[in-house]
């Protein structure tokens, strides 16, 4: 009998709770501000030392000293943030957010910065030019 | 052309050169073989059994793994020894942090590293997290492998809350990324510690709930009392670990040595004296409730202080291991360095790869229809077992 109604607590409960899911991807859960999202760079800081590319598990990111030049291959990350911890300048960061597919520059998921020509330079931060 | 009367359905097969013998024996008198297995609607990973039956009863079992074997271990060879933990978290997607955690443990004896005080409560902490996701994951597995659709659903709802306590403190849902050589990276402060605390009593109260039912439905009872028993000797016997061994009334659980923060903290082992799957069952939703009064013993003294110690350079020449106990059981990792610049072999010994002869004994003389729920209280990790 206790069964039937701790059961019947749990039945009654989950009628008029309301659905557990959400319907993604029209609706997004607001990021928790220490998650793990994806790598950003404020890229005028970088000094393309390539300590994140040496040390990156996944050989995710490629520097490059001539022409200067930083990449991230979204799709190879994993979001360890260990090159965050190795960087000498402290210009990459973790952000919170997951980016979506449609937010890459390409369809390999790479998102690359140039220090020349200077016009393609993104601004610190941001989302690349159309240079990808 | 129905199936029936396809001619390509009698043509002779390609002979079979792993099981030659044994294939030919039965077709010819012996038990009649039925293959499990990789892909089967019970088992998460692939997993392959030639089940040896006399009418439905199983008489042996032939278990083949390497499926997904990765090649994870050779890599410590290719990689900088301190960040090899990123990979070692990735041996399996649902212990990750103990597989990471074990390393550094293994890692620092090696090179004789002292883990700050907090540090080792922030292990503690993560390490319980994980034990009772795990736990809840396999409750809604074990739930859909009988067909109890609701439990699986509810476990997986209330498994769901203390993935958001991980993200929030570590930043990650199920790789946490947080262990690191000589401490932890990440250092939530003890008013973010009481917030996820807060946050997980309702999981626990519904756990509560859930776990009433479990144990005490009729349905449940009855795919699971009596079935695929181990007795103590033969736990013991063939290697059994984690709550396998515990459910067959054996003591021993590998927190009791001490390790991380659990030697300050203490704690009781989760003994079931039945050998059965109902018996493991039991061991296992125990050992959530356990898991949250660790939890909250961890944010009620978790001292304050540093959260890492610097580790630099090449590991010195020798060798360590370390023994730990994730959710399926006891885990051994072992290294050996030569000083040089990068380990000269890591090896992990994965509890499911020391359950399965106990998982093969357990098999023996049980009905077919039986075969998924005893696979499943095992509770098998095959990326681990694989790596």
């Amino acid at each position: 009998m206790a069964l039937l109604q701790s059961m019947a607590r749990l039945v009654l409960g989950n009628l008029f709770a309301g659905p557990s899911t959400r319907r993604y991807p029209y609706v997004v859960r607001p990021p928790i501000a220490e998650s793990r999202g994806h790598i950003a760079i404020d890229y005028p800081a970088c000094i393309h030392c390539g300590a994140c590319a040496r040390r990156c598990p996944a050989n995710a990111i490629a520097v490059g000293k001539e022409p200067k030049s930083w990449r991230i291959d979204r799709f190879a990350c994993v979001t360890c943030a260990l090159c965050v911890r190795v960087c000498p300048k402290k210009c990459l960061r973790m952000e919170a957010e997951r980016p979506r597919i449609a937010a890459f520059a390409d369809k390999a998921g790479r998102v690359e910065y140039h220090e020349s020509p200077p016009a393609a330079a993104p601004s610190a931060g941001g989302p690349p030019a159309a240079d990808a | 052309m129905t199936r029936r009367d396809d001619p390509r359905r009698d043509r002779a097969r390609p002979e079979d050169t792993r099981h030659d013998e044994t294939h030919r024996e039965s077709c010819s008198k012996g038990p009649s073989v039925i293959p499990f297995g990789p892909q089967h609607p019970v088992l998460p990973e692939p997993l392959h059994f030639d089940l040896y039956l006399e009418d439905e009863k199983v008489v042996a079992a032939v278990p083949q793994v390497g499926y997904i074997h990765r090649g994870l271990e050779l890599l410590v060879e290719k990689r900088d020894w301190l960040d090899y933990v990123h990979v070692a978290e990735r041996i399996c997607g649902i212990c990750s942090f103990m597989h990471g955690m074990g390393y550094c443990e293994v890692v620092e004896g090696l090179a004789g590293v002292e883990v700050p005080q907090r540090a080792r409560w922030l292990r503690t902490f993560w390490c319980e997290l994980e034990r009772v996701h795990s736990h809840l994951l396999w409750i809604g597995l074990a739930a859909d492998a009988m067909g109890f659709e609701s439990l699986f659903m509810a476990a997986w709802r209330a498994r769901e809350l203390v993935l958001d306590v991980a993200e929030e403190t570590t930043g990650g849902r199920v790789i946490y990324g947080s262990a690191i050589v000589g401490g932890v990276s990440r250092d939530p402060s003890n008013e973010t510690i009481e917030r996820c605390m807060k946050a997980l009593k309702p999981a626990r109260d519904e756990i509560a709930k859930l776990s009433r039912v479990m144990l005490s439905n009729v349905t449940v009872r009855h795919r699971l009392e009596g079935v695929g028993v181990l007795t103590s000797e033969g736990a013991y016997k063939l290697g059994a670990v984690g709550p396998m061994l515990r459910a067959s009334g054996f003591d021993y659980d590998a927190r009791s040595l001490g390790y991380a923060a659990y030697g300050e903290i203490g704690f009781e082992t989760c003994v079931e004296s039945a050998g059965d799957c109902m018996a493991r069952a039991t061991v296992r939703v125990r050992e959530i409730a356990q898991s949250f009064s660790i939890l909250e013993k961890v944010a009620a003294g978790i001292p304050a202080g540093p959260v890492a110690v610097p580790v630099k350079g090449m590991p010195p020449a020798g060798e360590s291991l370390v023994r730990l106990e994730q959710p399926r059981g006891e885990v051994v990792y072992y290294v050996r360095s030569d000083g040089s610049r990068n380990l000269e072999r890591f090896r992990a010994r994965t509890p499911t790869f020391a359950n399965i002869p106990a998982m093969v004994e357990a098999l023996r003389g049980q009905s077919l229809a039986d075969v998924p729920t005893i696979i499943l209280t095992i509770d098998p990790c095959i990326s681990c077992t694989e790596r």
